[in-house]
């Protein structure tokens, strides 16, 4: 049971849209990806969820 | 991944001790199971769900379960089940304890046993299953299928949500919101501020607390209805026909009716035009005239034309120095903004400006007196009023003898018009500035929680996180939405090729997937033909998500005719993922005997009952390796005596 690709189409079309870069969009997605398939640590988390915050561009 | 049911295995409850080995020969994917009403095929349904995650037995719930005939009460019972995930074989057990009205679950994740007490899964189903995948799964067409059709129900939604993973979304948006708290929280500073930042963090709880409240009575008030809609529309549907039954009556009826019509017509009219006349302030007459050119002085006499103070507070914003000659920087040009904000919003600036445009063209427009208008709309509410009692007294009279029916469905009508009108319009009314945490709109909610964390993000200095993450989950949300869109298209469009396989004479097609399944050309369809586009819309996004997770459905055939029961069989037969549905004797002749035909045999055929001297003969001449008998139930793997069983005992 896997994330559907249009699903994850759309988040790169949004993200693009919006000028972000492919670096954060792709972070993004293996995160989502990360969440579907095992547990992550708070820590492990709060790392990546940082990091991509930092990649926002507004 | 490959997800297998193998068999189950019961004890001391309600039905019969059974013990299932669901695929004798190891290579078939669709098995019928024939168990007589009352051999306990709802009990199983429930119990193999329950059988897949972590369920909390209530007493009420425990008590339901056990044996009903007291020679065959036991104080405890069990329900295991035995499964298989990519080769590996594992059982979850259900105990009971009626004699302490008590349950637990025991695991054990290998093949040999040794069973651990507490629900466990293998690692790898871990993270995929809960409630919601199973119910989608193992699914009683009528209790789950049916309000997939329901235009206040989003089961058909949260199936495409579930299975196409779109929910991730939700979790992850949830984990920014997280985040970004915790760095409010991390960030508080000490003293007046910490008073406010509390003073914040206080309605934000409350705020939090109502919107939990509301989405429970949401999925209360969507059970109701769909508990009730049988109830209702066959009792409207009974006493239509006794008030259409009487001629003379109905004639009156109608002709009472058309006129009520056309009063509530010319009724929504007047309040129209009223409306209408309310919007154009400049043409108010008498003393409303006065009183609002005297707020319009007022206004001019404090210098309000306020969007021009909104324009030179935009044009200090857009250049790099402020008019004090000091750098522009970010937190500066947000304290620009909040005073901004604070001076007067957009709107209010809007609002204002077309009190004072339409009052300054006053001459030009026709005078409205809303007096009369009032006068005129309180007589057409009054005529409304009166023809509205009239079809109640003739209503009452004609339905005199069926007085307890009619009052249970006019008691229905009610609360379910209280409860949808609470699900359709008051919990999605828009946000006002007065409003508080109190209000029942969620839309409000969510708009007030968003306000409280800015404010909270100001005051604790991390209104850049606050920012990014606002941002963040804003684009995910408009992607959630636009996938949801596009994937309900393409379910949609395979759902009706599907359809025209299945159905060959007058097809009914989906119009579209939205909340619910919605039916082109019709409100709603058939037992049958809702159970068939049901079928076929699970195993479409089954398909979709490519797991092969077994498929159960309890009486997949109900209400269907025989031309239906065939091709439902054929459908059936491509299926690659395992298929296992509950049967009763009726629905073999072209179901069940087309399908053993359709695969040359090569499925499995079970029947179960609870013994008695009469079926007992039946297995008498029965090879004993086909058999599987207990004190009080029998099995038997065999399609010639599946299909020669059409006893049924009595009072079951």
């Amino acid at each position: 049971m896997n994330i559907d690709q249009v699903l994850i189409d759309k988040i790169k079309e949004e993200f693009k849209e919006k000028n972000q870069s492919e670096d954060l969009i792709q972070e993004v997605i293996n995160l989502l990806a990360k969440k579907d398939k095992e547990n992550m640590t708070l820590e492990e988390k709060n790392i990546t969820l940082e990091s991509i915050l930092n990649k926002i561009k507004i | 991944m490959k997800f297998e049911l193998l068999g189950w295995k019961c004890e001391g409850l309600r039905c019969p001790d059974f013990n299932f080995e669901i695929d004798k020969s190891g290579n078939a994917t669709a098995t019928f199971l024939q168990m007589p009403n009352g051999t306990g095929k709802t009990t199983t349904l429930r119990l193999l769900k329950r059988s897949l995650y972590n369920h909390q037995f209530k007493s009420t719930e425990i008590d339901q379960y056990k044996a009903k005939l007291k020679k065959e009460y036991k104080d405890k019972g069990f329900f295991q089940a035995k499964y298989k995930i990519e080769g590996n074989i594992f059982y979850t057990q259900i105990n009971f304890e009626f004699d302490k009205n008590n349950s637990y679950y025991t695991s054990s994740l290998s093949e040999k046993g040794g069973f651990h007490k507490g629900f466990q899964l293998p690692e790898s189903l871990e993270n995929i299953i809960d409630q919601e995948l199973i119910d989608l799964l193992f699914v009683d067409l009528e209790i789950d299928v049916k309000p997939m059709f329901r235009n206040h129900q989003t089961g058909a939604q949260e199936a495409i949500r579930k299975f196409c993973k779109i929910n991730l979304i939700d979790l992850l948006i949830k984990d920014f919101d997280d985040f970004k708290t915790k760095k409010r929280k991390e960030n508080a500073p000490s003293g007046n501020i910490s008073v406010q930042i509390d003073t914040e963090e206080t309605r934000f709880n409350k705020i939090i607390n109502k919107i939990e409240k509301l989405e429970k009575i949401k999925l209360d008030y969507k059970k109701y209805l769909n508990e009730t809609e049988d109830e209702f529309n066959d009792g409207e549907k009974q006493l239509n026909d006794i008030l259409e039954s009487n001629t003379v009556s109905n004639k009156k009826r109608k002709d009472l009716e058309l006129r009520r019509d056309e009063a509530k017509s010319n009724y929504n009219n007047l309040l129209k035009n009223n409306l209408e006349a309310i919007k154009n302030i400049g043409s108010y007459d008498g003393i409303l005239r006065n009183e609002i050119d005297d707020f319009v002085k007022a206004l001019d006499e404090m210098g309000l034309p306020e969007e021009e103070v909104r324009i030179f507070f935009k044009k200090i914003l857009e250049k790099k120095l402020c008019i004090c000659g000091e750098e522009l920087d970010h937190n500066k040009k947000l304290i620009i903004k909040e005073a901004m904000e604070s001076f007067i919003s957009d709107e209010e600036s809007r609002i204002i400006g077309r009190i004072k445009g339409t009052f300054d063209n006053i001459t030009r427009i026709e005078k409205n007196d809303l007096d009369k208008f009032s006068t005129d709309i309180q007589k057409q509410y009054s005529e409304v009023s009166r023809l509205e009692e009239n079809i109640e007294l003739l209503e009452k009279k004609s339905l005199k003898d069926n007085v307890e029916l009619s009052q249970k469905i006019k008691e229905l009508k009610e609360e379910r018009s209280l409860r949808k009108n609470f699900l359709e319009n008051i919990i999605n009314e828009r946000w006002k500035a007065k409003d508080t945490e109190e209000t029942d709109s969620l839309v409000s909610l969510h708009e007030q929680k968003l306000r409280v964390e800015k404010q909270l993000a100001t005051l604790s200095g991390t209104r850049e996180t606050e920012e990014k993450v606002i941002f963040l989950n804003n684009t995910l949300k408009s992607a959630m939405e636009k996938a949801m869109l596009e994937i309900s298209i393409q379910i949609t469009k395979e759902c009706n090729k599907k359809i025209d396989k299945m159905f060959v004479k007058n097809p009914i097609y989906i119009r579209s997937i939205e909340k619910n399944i919605v039916l082109d050309g019709q409100l709603e369809g058939s037992t049958g033909q809702e159970a068939r586009i049901g079928i076929i819309f699970l195993l479409t996004i089954l398909e979709r998500s490519s797991i092969e997770f077994p498929l159960i459905v309890d009486t997949p055939v109900k209400g269907m005719d025989n031309a239906a029961k065939r091709r439902t069989a054929q459908f059936i037969s491509d299926l690659k993922s395992q298929f296992l549905c509950f049967v009763i004797d009726s629905d073999k002749p072209h179901f069940t005997d087309e399908f053993h035909k359709l695969t040359n045999g090569e499925s499995n055929f079970i029947t179960a009952f609870r013994r008695s001297n009469e079926f007992d003969n039946l297995i008498l001449n029965q090879p004993k390796n086909l058999l599987e008998s207990s004190h009080n139930g029998q099995v038997v793997y065999q399609y010639p005596f599946f299909k020669e069983f059409t006893e049924e005992e009595d009072g079951n």
